[in-house]
This record gives structure tokens, C-alpha cells and sequence, in this order.
């Protein structure tokens, strides 16, 4: 049976229930089959707001380490309160990629902190693909595609790639490495990598 | 028709949802968000979440086109001719016809970046600029300063478009930009005319200009340092009829409005 951990326990800046978003991840992780020998801790740093959206999705000593920032749940119409579609949404993709680090194929990515933005974009276009054909979730592919192709180029090669991702239901590490070299082939332009609002978050916390 | 529309008489469909600024400025995490190092706030796709920041600047863009658009139409409708030359309201007509244009445009690039319409909300701080009771301050209002701070919102958005490597948000952005800059030069060439034999209605009227520029720099929006996300196109404003002056005027007035929205944010954490 996974147990389900939040951090905070208590929202101060934002009006989101701990409770509710440990009852929403525990619902997704059902219906994405995530492992229930799998425990899941979330980190939610409350003081980033929407736009400011982000999350990392890791498989660290034996449990599902997801952290997010508050812009990833928050609703767009009404600042400092939970967007549930888009939590379950934001929730169901990590959940996802833990899944595939676990035995999904993803056994040997790196860390979340540690793969580069165009690889990121890809995985995700994977793992929304996939959220899609299951009931309950609603993603807006159109958003997933912008973001895509901003880390990936906009070119026909991309476009083919993520159309490719999106429909799979198994892909790996090695596949999504290949598809980045064919990409990097057709828009060589360096893409550097960005700062993560989380690593200086910590280091501006401690 | 009633003439003199309150900001909160616009006509909005169900899609769209208002915001104030005030409830921006009082979000407790403002503060907290200060005290943090997240880099330059620069609009650009080497900073963090930019796609999500992108789509919300250019749904920003959108409803302020609406706004232009309804700016304008009001100055064309609210003044008999008196107060505002038939020659003026011709001007205003032509700028209803781009407005409109660039509010279909800003809604394909929204489809472009995944974004709905009204996914995000609307504040109405632009059209609130075009409520003067005298034509010239429109004028100054919304030619001068609301198309001014378009000219610095497209820009940088051409910019990231450029970056990005995303041609049509570059290109879509240049074209709405050449119009920006006709629609300031329009005003400031109506402000003259207006004012050739009234220099106290001239200075209330860029008086009421630097209202609005500071309030459009929005606690540090816009300004010409890495700490705002939108920079002053002093090239294209410099096309659009503002003197060099006015420009270091504005950028003066910028760095002071972000101060004092510092200030704003500090004195609400510490409340």
C-alpha cells in the first residue's frame, strides 16, 4: 500500500490542503498504475507562483521524490488557490516517470536535476502522450507542443519526433537519446541549460 | 450610447475573468519571492518555465489589445468635434481597424503557444488609462503611453521569438510593432497640433503621460536592467517621435515605480 507524504503538512502562503493534494496523488497514482509497494513523498515549494512553473520526478532510495512549485497546481483565474484538473494532470506525468525509472525503461536516466531541457521536453511529451489515453486527465496538447518546440526546435524533424513520443507506450532512455540526435542534427543551435529555481531555492533556504 | 465607459462596463463573454492589481501586489509571497535568487527577470527562453511565461505575457498582450481597440473606439465616439477634430477621429478609426487586426492576430499566436482564451485572467489598467474626460489626455493616455509600452512588450517578444528559434511569433510580433509605432507617432503628432496654442493644457497632458508610463511600469515590469522582463525599445520609440529626454524619462520613471513596488511589497509583508 503506498504511503503518501507532502511537505509542507501546512499551506501558509497559498490557500492548497496538504490532505486534498496527498488524496489527489493517491487517486492518480491508481489510475497510472503506479507501483503500491512505492511510496511517494511530494515537495511543494509554496512561494512560487504560476507562471513560474516546474517539477522534477525522481526515484530516490526506494521511493517516488517529486517536487513541484506552487504555480505547477495553482489556478490560473484565482492566484494562491489549487487547480485540481491541473494537479492530477501535473501529478499523473511524474507519476509516470518514476514509473518508468523504476522498470519502464528508464532504469539508467539520470537524475531529474541532471538531464539537459531538450531531453526533459521529450519525456514529458512522452509521458503526457501516454496520460491522455487514460481516463480521467486532461492535458492540453497544445501548451505540451509550444513547450516542446521550444526546447527542440521548430522543424519538421521535431514535430515527426514528438508526434512519435506522444503515441508511444514504450519508449526508453536509449530511444528518447536517439531521438535527441537526430534533433540536435537538424537545429544544431545551443540551447544552454537553465537555472533551476529548485537547486537555488534549497541553497537560498538552508 | 453612453459615453464615458467605466472600465467595469466592457463587454467580456464568460471566458474571461478580471484581476485587480492590487490583489497581485498584496500576495504574501511577493516577499518571500524577493528574498529568493531566481536570476534576471528577463523575458528569455534561457530563463526558467519561459514557455509558460511566454503564453501569459501574450494572453497580456491579447486583452490589451481588446483594450487598445476599445481605447480608441471610445476617443472616436465620446468627443464632439469641437473637442476632437473629425481629421482625429479618422486617425482614431484607422487604429480601431489595426487594434482589431492585432487582436486576431494575438489570438492565433495564443492558439500557437497553447494558450485558451481567458486562460489567464484580465486587468483592465490599460483601458482605465483611456477614461480621460479630455481628448488630449487620451491622446497622451493611450497613443503615448499604452502604445508606448507595446512597443516594449512586442519587442521583447520579437526578441524571444528571434531566440527561439519560433519564426512566426518573430514575425507576427514585427508586424504588429510597425503599427505600434505609427499609432505613437499619430498621438504625438495630434498632441501638437492640440496644444500649439495651449501650453498649460500641454504640460496637464504629459503630466497625466508620466501617471501612466509609471503606472505601466508596473513595480519594475519594464525598465532596461536584467530585474524586468519587458526593456525599453529606445531604437523603435526613438521611430515613433519620443526625444531621447523622454525616453531617460521614462526609464527614470520606471526604475522609481520599481522601488516603490518593492516597497509596496515590503510594507504589505511587514502589515
Amino acid at each position: 500500500m503506498t504511503i503518501v507524504s507532502i511537505v509542507p503538512e501546512q499551506f501558509t502562503l497559498v490557500e492548497f490542503d496538504a490532505e486534498r493534494v496527498k488524496a489527489i496523488a493517491a487517486e492518480v497514482a491508481k489510475s497510472v498504475a503506479f507501483p503500491s509497494d512505492v511510496d511517494i513523498h511530494i515537495e511543494v515549494d509554496e512561494v512560487l507562483p504560476a507562471p513560474l512553473n516546474s517539477s522534477q520526478a525522481d526515484y530516490l532510495e526506494g521511493r517516488a521524490d517529486l517536487w513541484f512549485t506552487g504555480g505547477a497546481f495553482e489556478d490560473t483565474h484565482k492566484g494562491r488557490n489549487i487547480d485540481e484538473v491541473l494537479t492530477r494532470c501535473g501529478l499523473g506525468a511524474s507519476l509516470l516517470r518514476v514509473k518508468d525509472r523504476i522498470s519502464g525503461g528508464f532504469e539508467d536516466a539520470p537524475n531529474d536535476s541532471e538531464i539537459s531541457e531538450r531531453q526533459r521536453a521529450l519525456w514529458d511529451a512522452y509521458a503526457d502522450g501516454r496520460l491522455t489515453r487514460i481516463e480521467g486527465f486532461v492535458i492540453r496538447e497544445p501548451r505540451r507542443r509550444y513547450v516542446y518546440r521550444l526546447e527542440c526546435g521548430f522543424n519538421d524533424v521535431a514535430d515527426a519526433a514528438y508526434d512519435q513520443l506522444w503515441a508511444s507506450d514504450a519508449t526508453t532512455w536509449a530511444d528518447l537519446l536517439e531521438i535527441e540526435a537526430r534533433l540536435i542534427e537538424a537545429d544544431p543551435t545551443e540551447r544552454g541549460a537553465k537555472p533551476s529555481v529548485r537547486r537555488i531555492s534549497l541553497r537560498q533556504t538552508q | 450610447m453612453r459615453k464615458q465607459l467605466p472600465p467595469e462596463m466592457l463587454a467580456r463573454d464568460s471566458r474571461f475573468v478580471r484581476t485587480s492589481i492590487m490583489d497581485q501586489i498584496l500576495d504574501p509571497r511577493n516577499r518571500k519571492i524577493s528574498e529568493r535568487t531566481i536570476g534576471p527577470a528577463k523575458l528569455a527562453p534561457g530563463r526558467p518555465a519561459s514557455a509558460d511565461r511566454a503564453r501569459n505575457l501574450m494572453h497580456g498582450i491579447f486583452t490589451g489589445e481588446i483594450q487598445a481597440l476599445e481605447g480608441a473606439g471610445r476617443t472616436m465616439f465620446d468627443f464632439d468635434e469641437t473637442e476632437a477634430p473629425f481629421a482625429l477621429k479618422l486617425d482614431m478609426a484607422r487604429q480601431c481597424w489595426d487594434e482589431a487586426r492585432h487582436v486576431e492576430i494575438s489570438i492565433k499566436l495564443g492558439e500557437w503557444m497553447g494558450t485558451e482564451i481567458g486562460e489567464f485572467t484580465e486587468a483592465t489598467f490599460l483601458y482605465e488609462a483611456a477614461c480621460a474626460p479630455d481628448p488630449v489626455l487620451r491622446l497622451c493616455g493611450v497613443n503615448r503611453a499604452l502604445e508606448g509600452l507595446a512597443i516594449d512588450v512586442f519587442n521583447t517578444m520579437k526578441e524571444f521569438g528571434d531566440v527561439s528559434g519560433d519564426p512566426v511569433l518573430e514575425f507576427c510580433e514585427d508586424w504588429m510593432l510597425a503599427d505600434e509605432v505609427t499609432h505613437v507617432k499619430m498621438g504625438s503628432d495630434w498632441l501638437r497640433r492640440l496644444t500649439a496654442d495651449d501650453p498649460e493644457r500641454l504640460e496637464r497632458a504629459l503630466d497625466f503621460q508620466r501617471t501612466v508610463d509609471k503606472l505601466f511600469s508596473l513595480g519594475g515590469f519594464r525598465g532596461e536592467t536584467d530585474e524586468n522582463p519587458v526593456h525599453l525599445a529606445r531604437k523603435l520609440r526613438e521611430m515613433a517621435g519620443f526625444s531621447t529626454t523622454e525616453i531617460d524619462e521614462i526609464a527614470e520613471l520606471s526604475e522609481l515605480a520599481r522601488a516603490e513596488g518593492k516597497a509596496a511589497v515590503e510594507a504589505a509583508g511587514s502589515a
